[in-house]
């Protein structure tokens, strides 16, 4: 892949595939080369709104519940769970003594935290338990002893290296029924949950079983020699019913592993230094059939899942986009588009089928480090997601429009250094 | 059977007029209140009058009294005794209408009644039992059964029995014209041969042609029964009774008037044959007026003879009446009317009536020939008409009076008489003659009902009374006359055209119209074409009046206008359109009286097809909406509008389908309401109002200036105000009609589209839509339980409207473009949403509140009202006590919107005015979200700071931000923990400390001898300890040696910072530091305000900052040189606030200050002297100074030789002088108190305080804590004897060095030569008062 060409909106639209709801005038379009600005630029896009209320920089945001709670967590270790909605934090508690390095949720009613202290908490937060709890934010002073929600499990893991957690499902014995189209972001309470964490020994990663909190498995280094460094960045996914894991190392190596359940080991897939930094993130877009890097230089990469049987790699297409140090990669549950948080204080959107930059998001004063997609549903799963039943858009009462409104919005958010979360609605 | 006929079809006969005579009875004759028997009405018929005497008559009974009791012609039985009480024998529905042209026997009955003298047929009608009891007859009442006129009538009838006409096919009839047709003929032949076969048809007589006599009876409930047949029976009866008294009462008034009566001839006689003057038959006819006028009461005895008998010396005089003079004729008039309404009441001989006719025709005429009479000929007219009209009565009561008026012979009179009279009715000099004129006319009408003979006059009638009643400019009638005039010209088209009358005329032919065989036109169905015609455009002209001002005409014409409707309905169909517009304009006139609308209301649910003609009309009244719109004339679209609503309103109720009207009535209505207010939005525009910034203040404080509703929008003028009301009312009422929802969802569609002007007619027409819909919804709520569709439609078309309000209130171009009234409408909906959502539009507030904030800041005033209006009433319908607790609880929200409105390209002074407000009502627990708030507002001080006014604003923002940060708890400093410490550090070591500190220093020696020996010659590696924990004064003292302990960190700099490292509110306190920080680079702002404003700002930071000195000191250093600059500012106040602020460094900084006042100093002096010496005593001063200005110091020199004098001299100092130097005293007591300046300042301070010591115990006290000393000296140098005898030492009380110490009236002496000190210069010689010891 050569030198990026200037894009317009509609041939990265019909590149992309994207949505036909795209509302270009809002998107921010950067030129990529100078010379040749557009006579007019559309005004550049504005956050719908920004969380303000912690004090140091943020370091994970996830928007969970049928989009309608955004977790964010903090460099002190405060955890803020606010309202789409109302946009209004309704539980706030030190989650840990340290930085947060990741927030995942767990159904409806457990939240997972990770944080530099070493421990992985998850917390059971239902709705019905959010009146009780604190929610005086960070920023206004910290009681001394919030009451924090009631934890369920704590689970001891390495987090000197700041690379966050993953989870998916465990498939256990059984087929996963997990529809192919669709990856799943919300984990199955039933049949408990895998969570893939740096081991103790640089290079390796260990798989727990939750809620039992077992060690299934480590995954060893992908080099015998053990020189990728520390393991920076983790995803456990389901591909149809295989269950894979890409990892990305300190020396820039990313490798991708598949779990062969009859021999009960996990087996390398693919392994490639892509990057001349360390890894910063990888996320995958299964049904589309590619994962993706970014590390501290400028490199994003895409990666095939699909295994070339002949050569026994697969294929690999690197993008040099110019901006060294784009974090938390995430690709939206649709898996058309993709976005990075910049080190340089900007988020740029990119089409996960082409990597075509489509749009740069610029609020953020300082260098952002987390953001998180909302899920996608299609228009008819937007009433699905009510458990009212009511069919009709029009007989709802006012609040329940509203709430489906926010359901249905395409969030993105962002959160910074400066201890902002930057809520956007894009594509 | 007569007539002539070929066999197959009879004809008419030549002349066919039938009167039959009906009677009516009842039976039983009194109607009894409790027995059940049945209660008859019959009715016998017989024929009175026939050309053929030996022939029965056959008619048809439908409708008739013969017929039936219950096909209308009979009135409902009427209590003569108690008017509301009726005995009902209507059916409730109309009699079915039977029609069949060809064969009426198979539709129709028909009775036959017997020839002349062979009896009558009679036919009996029972009245329903349980009527009787229905109507709760009582004993007493008496009462009276009617027949209806219009039921006299018959459809076919003919000379013949039933008998004779078996077999024989009745057909309709027509005019012997139309069938003299042949073609009709032989097609109806053929036609009827096919049908019928060969047997005879005959379409008998014209219908026309037979009348009626209507009778009627009274019957009495129960007792004796009192049968009477008919009024005029019973009055014969009642004469015969009372035959006798009558001949007595008679005889007395033939005695009473035989004397003026003779006495009148003679007088006329002897005029006649020029004996006597006019004057004689005057007074006799004024004797006999008298006498008439007295007895007229007696009418019942007055009878028609007497009557001839005292009109027959009245007529010599008539006959004189060219030479008697008109006062003479006018007096005969008058007793001829007396004579009419007495003796010729109900009878009067023909001729005589034709002879009179004749004479008052021509003394009522205007062209009289008579030279005399012209001219003053007025009350004669009056008086002729009188007669006229009474005539008329009169021949109405006599038999075969009528016939004689319009009899052949007579018409051509009669024709003269009916032209003075309209001529008499239209050009009548005075409004009397006018009125007269008019009621002779109407009595003559009353008189006549030959329809022929009317309809000759009718033309000639109908349009003098138009030229009457046509509005113009140059004569105002009477509103009388108009009156009468319209009553007249209903029952005159009631009794030519009416249906009734009209429906079997025969259709005539073109030839007939030149008939002139019969004079004047014959009425057919072309003439009555022809002349519905002629009445529409009459009635066009006529219909103008209907905004006449007086009620009496209104009613007339609205009464003219149901006659039109209702009684002409077939006839002037063509006119109905106009009738009904114009009863609709009447009734939305005189709403309050209702009679109009009544009249409406009843014809529309008579008559269906009236709703159609109405709807018509509604529909092109919308249509006309917006072009009347663009006219000036208010009242007009007041009242078009009205009309509108009114009328649909009256079709709504009928249930009539109004589809096609509501898809033209949006549209219309948009127009309309765009153009009825085109020039409001300019009106306001030129009003814009500049001062905003004041208007949040208010919104914070103001509780008293709640106001709960909105003021219209569109409201421009007075007279637009009013149109808008009744659009209002209008859309209020298809609000409530059924397809209000496709109506408003039309609008929304618009809304979201539409611009401009138009824009805000569609928001506020859906606006007001919606409140009605909603209110409805909300009453239907309460009382019924629909399900939940119903409920739901309103609620989510408010929901679309609410979104396209959020747009228009979010939307970038809000500022400038924006129509404003958009933007208010906006504001109602939001209120609106709220009303529905209550509590739940807390979450809305996410969007909707900054808006409504950034409005309040709006430049458009009423924009700004309805602002604040909305914001009041959301914090009420959301469940806050009022807007600041909606403003608090929701500062987050407010926080993120302004953060981008700051944020953004362009800054609207709106934002920061609102983040004022925000941060002012939320106090210091927001300030910590405001970081990059404040960031950015520095951003835009650095893009904008070419705009003096909103950089202003923005520091003004700083400011608030600053004076509430303070408050942050963290903050809050105790105020006392600095000073002791500052006190502490300039405690003069006097005397005794130096002692003391020599002889520590030379303990420490002797103990640490050993180790100094060891170490001799070197440097002390540690800082020395002070045992007797007063640090400062040996420390200071010894300075320079312990400055050389720098490797150890332990001890040294001294204990006065604390060790914690960071400030204690970070994010706050960083704030405070980066605003204070940013003010160096405004201060040499242009404005002096905003440079004080600064400078306040920094006195309020100060204390705060200093909690940390290591931020502190630096913010000092960085504003220093911009401080100094600012005290040879040229505003005063600025300069005062200068000088508060280094009196707060001082404060805070202390020793750290030492330095910069020293460098300082020279400039204050210059202050000194500059500003305030120039000012006091030019003379004395200013040569001095002058004089001393080459040395080195003059300054000193000045103060040293003046200062102390200068009380005495101060006549007047100005304004900004006394304030600088009440600063400078302020800084200079600061610096005294906090900073250790070297001794020239502190003689320079004490030299420049020295003045005020009498009033300031403060100074004093300052003074003496620094150096008592000096200030004993400066009082006793300037009182001039401590200094040259005794020199005091007035340090410290307790130093046993002070030779002085131990005197008792110490204090006294002082406070004594205090006291002298201040009393200027008049003194007590200082040596006499010292104490003498």
């Amino acid at each position: 892949m050569g030198c990026l060409t200037p894009v317009t909106f509609d041939s990265c639209e019909s590149a992309a595939g994207v949505d036909d709801s795209f509302d270009k005038e809002r998107i921010n379009k950067v030129p990529f080369s100078s010379g040749q600005v557009p006579t007019t630029l559309p005004p550049p896009a504005q956050p719908v709104y920004v969380l303000r209320g912690h004090n140091s920089p943020i370091h994970a945001v996830a928007i969970i519940r049928h989009n309608s709670r955004l977790l964010t967590g903090d460099a002190d270790g405060w955890v803020s769970l606010w309202s789409l909605a109302t946009k209004r934090a309704v539980a706030v508690w030190r989650a840990h003594q340290a930085t947060i390095l990741g927030l995942k949720e767990w159904g409806d009613d457990n939240i997972i935290s990770q944080g530099r202290d070493a421990r992985l908490v998850i917390w059971q937060l239902r709705i019905a338990d959010e009146p009780g709890l604190e929610k005086k934010l960070p920023v206004e002073g910290t009681s001394d002893d919030p009451k924090q929600p009631w934890m369920l499990h704590s689970l001891t893991v390495n987090t000197l290296n700041f690379c966050a957690f993953s989870v998916c499902s465990d498939p256990g014995t059984l087929p996963s029924p997990t529809p192919t189209s669709q990856r799943l972001r919300q984990v199955d309470d039933d049949r408990g949950l895998l969570v893939a964490v740096p081991a103790t020994t640089d290079g390796q990663i260990d798989v727990f079983h939750l809620p039992s909190q077992h060690r299934l498995s480590t995954i060893p280094s992908p080099r015998d020699d053990a020189k990728t460094g520390m393991v920076m960045t983790v995803q456990i996914f389901h591909q149809r019913d295989t269950l894979l894991l890409a990892a990305g190392y300190e020396n820039g190596d990313v490798a991708l592993y598949t779990y062969n359940r009859s021999c009960a080991r996990w087996v390398t897939q693919y392994h490639a230094t892509v990057h001349s930094q360390p890894v910063l993130s990888v996320d995958v877009a299964p049904s589309l059939g590619f994962f993706y890097s970014s590390s501290a230089d400028a490199i994003v990469a895409q990666h095939s899942l699909m295994i070339q049987t002949d050569t026994g790699s697969a294929t690999m297409q690197e993008f040099k986009t110019k901006h060294s140090g784009q974090q938390a990669l995430t690709v939206r549950s649709d898996e058309k588009i993709l976005a990075t948080a910049g080190w340089d204080s900007r988020i740029r959107v990119y089409s996960a089928r082409t990597l075509r930059e489509l749009a740069v998001l610029k609020w953020h004063k300082e260098g952002c480090y987390a953001l998180s997609f909302a899920t996608m549903y299609e228009p008819k799963d937007q009433l699905a997601a009510k458990d009212d039943g009511v069919d009709d858009y029009e007989t709802l009462t006012a609040g329940q429009r509203r709430e489906v409104r926010v359901k249905s919005t395409h969030w993105l958010a962002v959160g910074s250094k400066d201890g902002k979360v930057s809520l956007w609605d894009i594509y | 059977m007569t007539g002539r006929g070929d066999g197959r079809l009879i004809h008419p006969s030549p002349n066919p007029s039938v009167v039959i005579g009906l009677t009516l009875s009842t039976s039983p004759s009194a109607l009894s209140s409790t027995s059940t028997e049945p209660f008859h009405i019959t009715v016998s018929a017989r024929i009175l009058s026939t050309p053929h005497p030996n022939k029965p008559i056959t008619l048809q009974t439908h409708p008739s009294p013969l017929e039936d009791l219950d096909n209308r012609s009979f009135h409902n039985i009427i209590c003569t005794t108690k008017p509301d009480k009726e005995i009902e024998i209507f059916p409730r529905g109309w009699p079915q209408c039977r029609w069949d042209s060809e064969n009426l026997q198979s539709v129709w009955s028909f009775v036959t009644i017997p020839q002349c003298g062979q009896g009558a047929y009679t036919v009996r009608h029972e009245v329903p039992r349980d009527q009787i009891e229905a109507a709760r007859v009582e004993k007493g009442e008496r009462y009276r059964v009617n027949l209806t006129n219009k039921c006299l009538g018959t459809r076919w009838w003919s000379f013949a029995s039933l008998d004779e006409l078996g077999g024989v096919r009745l057909r309709t009839w027509r005019s012997p014209e139309d069938e003299a047709d042949s073609e009709t003929k032989e097609e109806m032949d053929r036609e009827q041969r096919q049908k019928y076969g060969d047997s005879p048809v005959t379409m008998g007589e014209e219908p026309e042609m037979l009348g009626f006599g209507q009778p009627l009876v009274e019957t009495k409930c129960t007792g004796r029964g009192s049968c009477r047949n008919a009024e005029y029976s019973v009055l014969n009866e009642e004469s015969t009774a009372c035959r006798q008294k009558a001949m007595e009462n008679r005889n007395q008034l033939f005695r009473a008037l035989k004397p003026p009566c003779v006495g009148l001839s003679q007088a006329a006689l002897s005029f006649a044959a020029n004996k006597s003057s006019g004057k004689d038959v005057t007074q006799a006819l004024e004797k006999l007026l008298r006498t008439l006028e007295s007895l007229s009461a007696q009418k019942n005895s007055f009878d028609e003879k007497l009557a001839d008998y005292v009109f027959f010396p009245l007529s010599h005089v008539l006959r004189e009446s060219q030479k008697l003079p008109v006062r003479a004729l006018e007096l005969c008039l008058q007793c001829v009317a007396i004579l009419f309404e007495t003796g010729w009441r109900h009878n009067i001989a023909i001729n005589l009536s034709g002879q009179l006719l004749i004479l008052l025709t021509f003394l009522a005429g205007k062209g009289s020939p008579v030279k005399k009479l012209e001219g003053i000929s007025e009350e004669l007219r009056v008086a002729a008409f009188h007669c006229l009209s009474l005539l008329f009565a009169s021949l109405k009561q006599t038999s075969g009076g009528e016939e004689s008026l319009v009899g052949t012979a007579n018409v051509p009179q009669l024709g003269q008489t009916v032209t003075a009279m309209l001529e008499g009715i239209v050009e009548g000099t005075s409004s009397e003659v006018q009125l007269f004129a008019l009621s002779a006319l109407r009595s003559l009408l009353s008189c006549l009902s030959d329809h022929d003979v009317l309809t000759n006059f009718f033309p000639g009638i109908v349009s003098s009374l138009a030229k009457v009643l046509i509005p113009s400019a140059k004569s105002r009638r009477n509103y009388k006359l108009l009156e009468g005039a319209l009553m007249l010209l209903a029952s005159l088209l009631n009794s030519i055209l009416g249906d009734d009358k009209t429906k079997e005329l025969p259709p005539g032919t073109a030839k007939d119209e030149e008939d002139h065989a019969r004079p004047g036109p014959v009425r057919t169905k072309i003439w009555l074409r022809a002349t519905s015609g002629q009445v529409k455009q009459v009635l066009a002209s006529i219909m103008k009046i209907w905004d006449h001002d007086r009620k009496e005409v209104k009613h007339a014409i609205a009464e003219l206008c149901a006659v039109v409707l209702q009684d002409c309905r077939v006839s002037l169909s063509e006119s109905a359109g106009m009738t009904l517009e114009t009863l609709v304009m009447l009734s939305d006139e005189d709403s309050q009286m209702s009679r109009s609308s009544n009249i409406l209301k009843h014809l529309l649910d008579v008559n269906p097809d009236l709703c159609e003609i109405l709807r018509d009309s509604l529909r092109s009244w919308t249509i006309s909406l917006p072009r009347v719109m663009e006219s000036n004339d208010d009242v007009a679209k007041q009242r078009l509008v009205h009309r509108i609503s009114l009328a649909y309103q009256l079709l709504m109720e009928r249930n009539t389908d109004l589809t096609n009207i509501d898809m033209v009535i949006t549209a219309n209505l948009r127009d309309s309401v765009t153009l009825a207010t085109k020039d409001s939005s300019v009106l306001i525009k030129n009003n814009r109002n500049e001062q905003t910034i004041s208007t949040l203040d208010m919104v914070i404080t103001g509780d008293r200036h709640i106001a709960t509703k909105f003021n219209d929008v569109l409201e421009g003028r007075r007279g637009q105000r009013d149109t808008m009301i009744e659009i209002k009312a209008l859309v209020d009422r298809l609000s409530a009609s059924s397809s209000a929802e496709s109506l408003m969802q039309d609008l929304l569609l618009s809304c979201g589209k539409s611009r401009g002007e138009l824009r805000a007619a569609d928001m506020w027409l859906t606006v007001q839509f919606l409140k009605g819909v909603l209110e409805q919804t909300s009453s239907i709520d309460q009382y019924l339980d629909i399900g939940t569709e119903g409920i739901q439609r309103p609620e989510v078309m408010l929901d679309q409207l609410y979104t396209i309000s959020l747009d228009v209130l979010t939307s970038a171009d809000m500022d400038e473009e924006g129509d404003w009234r958009v933007q208010a409408l906006a504001l109602e909906v939001l209120t609106l949403q709220a009303q529905q959502q209550k509590e739940r539009f807390r979450e809305e507030l996410v969007d909707a509140l900054y808006p409504v904030l950034h409005l309040i800041g709006s430049q458009v005033d009423p924009l700004r009202q309805h602002a604040m209006t909305c914001l009041n009433l959301l914090a009420t319908f959301s469940g806050y006590k009022n807007a600041s607790e909606l403003i608090v609880s929701n500062v987050d929200y407010l926080t993120n919107a302004v953060a981008f409105k700051l944020g953004g390209s362009e800054i609207s002074p709106q934002a920061p005015m609102v983040l004022l407000m925000m941060v002012r009502l939320s106090g210091p627990s927001l300030i910590p979200y405001l970081d990059d708030i404040i960031g950015s507002i520095f951003v835009a001080l650095e893009q904008y700071h070419g705009y003096p006014r909103l950089v202003e604003l923005l520091f003004a923002v700083l400011r608030v931000v600053v004076e509430e940060s303070v408050k942050t708890p963290q903050l809050v400093i105790e105020s006392q923990s600095n000073e002791s410490e500052a006190t502490a550090q300039f405690q003069r070591a006097n005397i005794i400390d130096i002692i003391e500190d020599i002889k520590k220093l030379k303990n420490r020696y002797e103990e640490n001898k050993d180790i100094e020996e060891d170490i001799q010659g070197d440097f002390p590696k540690r800082p020395w300890k002070d045992p007797s924990g007063r640090p400062d004064g040996p420390k200071n003292l010894l300075d320079g040696t312990s400055i050389t302990t720098d490797t150890e960190d332990d001890g040294e700099p001294p204990t006065d910072e604390p060790e914690e490292p960071g400030p204690p509110a970070p994010k706050t306190y960083n704030l405070l530091l980066s605003i204070s920080q940013l003010t160096q680079h405004y201060l040499p702002s242009s404005s002096s305000q905003f440079r004080a404003s600064l400078l306040s700002l920094l006195d309020t930071a100060i204390p705060v900052i200093a909690t940390h000195e290591n931020s502190f000191l630096p913010l000092i250093n960085t504003l220093w040189p911009i401080l100094m600059s600012r005290l040879s500012d040229e505003e005063a106040y600025v300069v005062v606030s200068t000088l508060d602020t280094i009196g707060l460094f001082c404060k805070y900084a202390g020793q750290f200050m030492k330095g910069r006042i020293e460098d300082l100093w020279p400039s204050v002096v210059d202050l000194y002297v500059e500003k305030f010496l120039r000012e006091v005593g030019e003379a004395a001063i200013g040569e001095h100074y002058k004089a001393t200005q080459g040395t080195d110091h003059p300054k000193d020199l000045v103060m040293r030789d003046l200062s102390l004098e200068r009380t005495s001299t101060v006549a007047y100092i100005d304004a900004p002088a006394r304030r600088i130097w009440k600063g400078l005293i302020n800084v200079l007591v600061l610096i005294l108190e906090y900073v250790p300046v070297n001794e020239e300042i502190f003689d320079d301070i004490l030299h420049i305080l020295g003045p005020l010591l009498e009033r300031r115990e403060d100074i004093r006290q300052v003074l003496e804590r620094r150096n008592p000393d000096a200030l004993w000296l400066a009082i006793a140098r300037h009182n001039g004897w401590a200094a040259r005898n005794e020199p005091v030492n007035h340090g410290k009380h307790h130093t046993v060095s002070d030779p002085y110490s131990q005197l008792p009236d110490r204090l006294e002496i002082y406070r004594h030569a205090e006291w002298r000190f201040c009393g200027c210069r008049i003194l007590v010689e200082p040596r006499a008062n010292v104490p003498q010891r």
